[in-house]
């Protein structure tokens, strides 16, 4: 059995309630595409955002830890990629397929890679179905596991406000030096939303996560650098276990952060 | 409820060219501080279900029509009006503490039976506390919703006297704070609201937060009611009132039977999609968009510029038989009718197409779990 811890920030530019799940500019949420930035499109980006906005973390959730039960070197693995194909998005709908915290990630293919080393695996469902979508649907709020992956300790409210205060200082700062009208205008939206009595929900879910536990169990896909000593030694058959938490939403970046493991079987 | 809702969603929108940028979002925090104390008083109703439950009472969720005397608060009605600055101060006067500042009601006070949420509730534990505990909660543990249903919406349950304690004060600070404070309850965020319209109409006389609709719009209308005239909002209106009415029967389903309900699916129980599924998909992804986006685009007479609203009629008394696997069906069935009928409707408001939608998927996810 091979072992894969990965963490790291994501980005997702997400519409939220109550303005339509795919509204693209978001109307009655507490998140919005501003001035010249390309239309709300809900995707989970793990590698390569869009459009990120200032003071935004760096982006990229990686394999940080590799391990394994099995005598092989799985040192390759460290520092692979993680990310969700095409074009994965959390699939609520505004309640209509799950509530807030339950969504789903659909369509759910994985792909763990670096340089000519890829694995692919997901798992086939119909997001319609209420029993088909069942156990890839998260699994409510909890508090966040890791206070600190903001670099400062965010596990309640106040320290929240804080966070927020500080962002507001900083995008203050940042206004009075930008001459660049488009990005000026982005900033001031910015700190709209930011000084608003409820400061949007940014104070409301950087302390908070939502986890999620699933197996992998469509085919998968393999390609390996010739000479692997991964080569032959991963189970395609047995299902891929996927858990994870992806929480710390900072609604002003659009971004958040995931830490989790994915349990590869191996053949003796 | 009812009234808040009616007042959020009657808000004007966040592009609305007749209000400034500040005034947008001072419309869009107030219409999430109208939605979030509905949402709390979800969870108020909730309570209450548990409370009746454990006294042996059955799921109670009928509700009277608009408009309608407030027979437990002085010169107040129920009534579904757009949030004016007098809708506001009637807003701070239902969720007022017991001894309210006659400056921040504008009435003044005169004693009653029952003058604020928080007496009624006061006397209903001074009722249980007269009967004792063993007279008094005769209903089954099993009767009782014990989940969250969202971060918002927080149900407790009643098995002692002292959780019955224990709900009713948090139902009544989370309503009226504390004598000495409570900077988060309903009628501190409503004092604020009203603190900001009276600045607002001080800065700004001509300020209208809200849409043009009218008062307590209604299908049937027998009484003091608006009645809608136009066959199109006349339409969207019974769709409204029917929705309403099945997410009524839902949440009547829900707690009649609470943790009775079988598993006949692996992993699933059907009654846990109807609290993380259907009850709030129904109210966000359908009664939500038809109360916000749809009616209030709809003139209630053909010709006229006053515009129709959420109606929150329903149209038949939101009880379910005792046989539970019965409901499946009339839920299944109640929601495919819905979504025909709004599918059949797309013409009078594109956003219908996308109700239909929404309605046919929770429809086919209730057939799937009646099995």
């Amino acid at each position: 059995m091979i072992r894969l811890q990965y963490q790291g920030f994501f980005q997702c530019r997400l519409a939220t309630d109550s303005a339509a799940y795919d509204a693209p500019r978001g109307t009655g949420g507490w998140t919005f595409a501003f001035g010249t930035e390309p239309d709300l499109d809900r995707l989970i980006r793990l590698q390569e955002p869009l459009a990120l906005r200032s003071r935004s973390p760096t982006i990229g959730v990686d394999v940080v830890e590799a391990t394994t039960t099995a005598s092989l070197d799985v040192s390759s693995l460290l520092g692979c990629r993680v990310a969700f194909l095409d074009d994965a998005v959390f699939e609520g709908r505004n309640g209509s397929i799950a509530g807030d915290a339950r969504e789903p990630i659909s369509p759910l293919r994985v792909s763990i890679s670096s340089g000519d080393l890829r694995l692919v695996r997901g798992s086939s469902y119909d997001v319609e179905s209420v029993v088909q979508r069942n156990p890839f649907m998260g699994q409510g709020i909890i508090g966040i596991p890791d206070t600190d992956v903001r670099g400062v300790t965010i596990s309640n409210s106040q320290q929240a406000r804080a966070y927020r205060q500080a962002r507001l200082n900083a995008l203050q700062s940042d206004l009075s030096s930008e001459t660049d009208p488009h990005k000026r205008e982005i900033l001031e939206q910015r700190l709209v939303q930011l000084a608003a009595p409820a400061g949007g929900a940014i104070t409301g879910t950087l302390h908070s996560a939502v986890p999620y536990r699933f197996p992998l169990r469509d085919a998968p896909t393999i390609s390996l650098p010739s000479g692997s000593p991964l080569a032959g030694k991963l189970d395609s058959t047995m299902p891929w276990e996927m858990s994870f938490w992806m929480g710390s939403w900072d609604a002003d970046t659009l971004t958040g952060y995931m830490r989790g493991q994915l349990v590869v079987p191996t053949v003796a | 409820m009812a009234q808040y809702l009616f007042a959020g969603m009657t808000l004007k929108h966040n592009h609305d060219p007749s209000l400034t940028d500040a005034q947008r979002m001072m419309v869009r925090e107030w219409r999430q501080v109208l939605y979030e104390v509905a949402r709390q008083e979800m969870g108020h109703l909730g309570t209450v279900q548990n409370l009746l439950s454990a006294v042996g009472g059955a799921p109670y969720f009928a509700i009277p029509r608009f408009p309608t005397d407030a027979v437990y608060y002085e010169a107040r009605e129920f009534t579904l009006q757009p949030l004016t600055l007098d809708t506001a101060q009637r807003f701070v006067a239902f969720e007022a503490p017991l001894e309210p500042s006659v400056e921040t009601l504008g009435v003044a006070p005169d004693p009653l039976e029952y003058q604020t949420v928080g007496d009624l509730y006061t006397q209903i534990l001074e009722g249980l506390e007269s009967l004792g505990e063993a007279r008094a909660f005769i209903g089954a543990h099993s009767d009782q919703d014990r989940r969250r249903w969202s971060s918002s919406v927080e149900v407790h349950s009643v098995l002692s006297m002292e959780e019955a304690r224990q709900a009713i004060r948090d139902i009544v600070i989370e309503g009226e704070g504390t004598p000495s404070g409570g900077a988060d309850s309903h009628y501190h965020a409503f004092q604020r609201i009203e603190r900001e319209y009276v600045a607002e109409l001080a800065h700004s006389p001509d300020f209208r937060p809200y849409r043009p609709v009218a008062p307590n719009p209604q299908v049937l209308a027998p009484g003091r009611g608006t009645k809608l005239t136009n066959p199109s909002a006349r339409d969207v209106a019974s769709l409204f009132g029917s929705i309403y009415t099945t997410t009524l029967l839902a949440l009547a389903q829900y707690y009649k039977f609470q943790e009775k309900e079988g598993v006949p699916l692996p992993g699933y129980n059907p009654q846990d999609f109807l609290r993380s599924t259907l009850i709030p998909g129904l109210m966000k992804s359908v009664v939500r968009p038809l109360g916000q986006n749809i009616l209030p685009e709809l003139a209630v007479a053909v010709g006229e510029d006053l515009l129709a609203g959420p109606t929150f009629e329903h149209f038949m008394i939101p009880d379910v038989p005792w046989n539970r696997s019965v409901v499946w069906h009339v839920l299944t069935e109640r929601l495919r009718a819905e979504a025909e009928f709004a599918r059949e409707r797309n013409e009078v408001h594109a956003g219908l197409e996308r109700i239909a939608d929404n309605l046919a998927r929770l429809a086919e996810n209730v057939n799937e779990l009646k099995g």
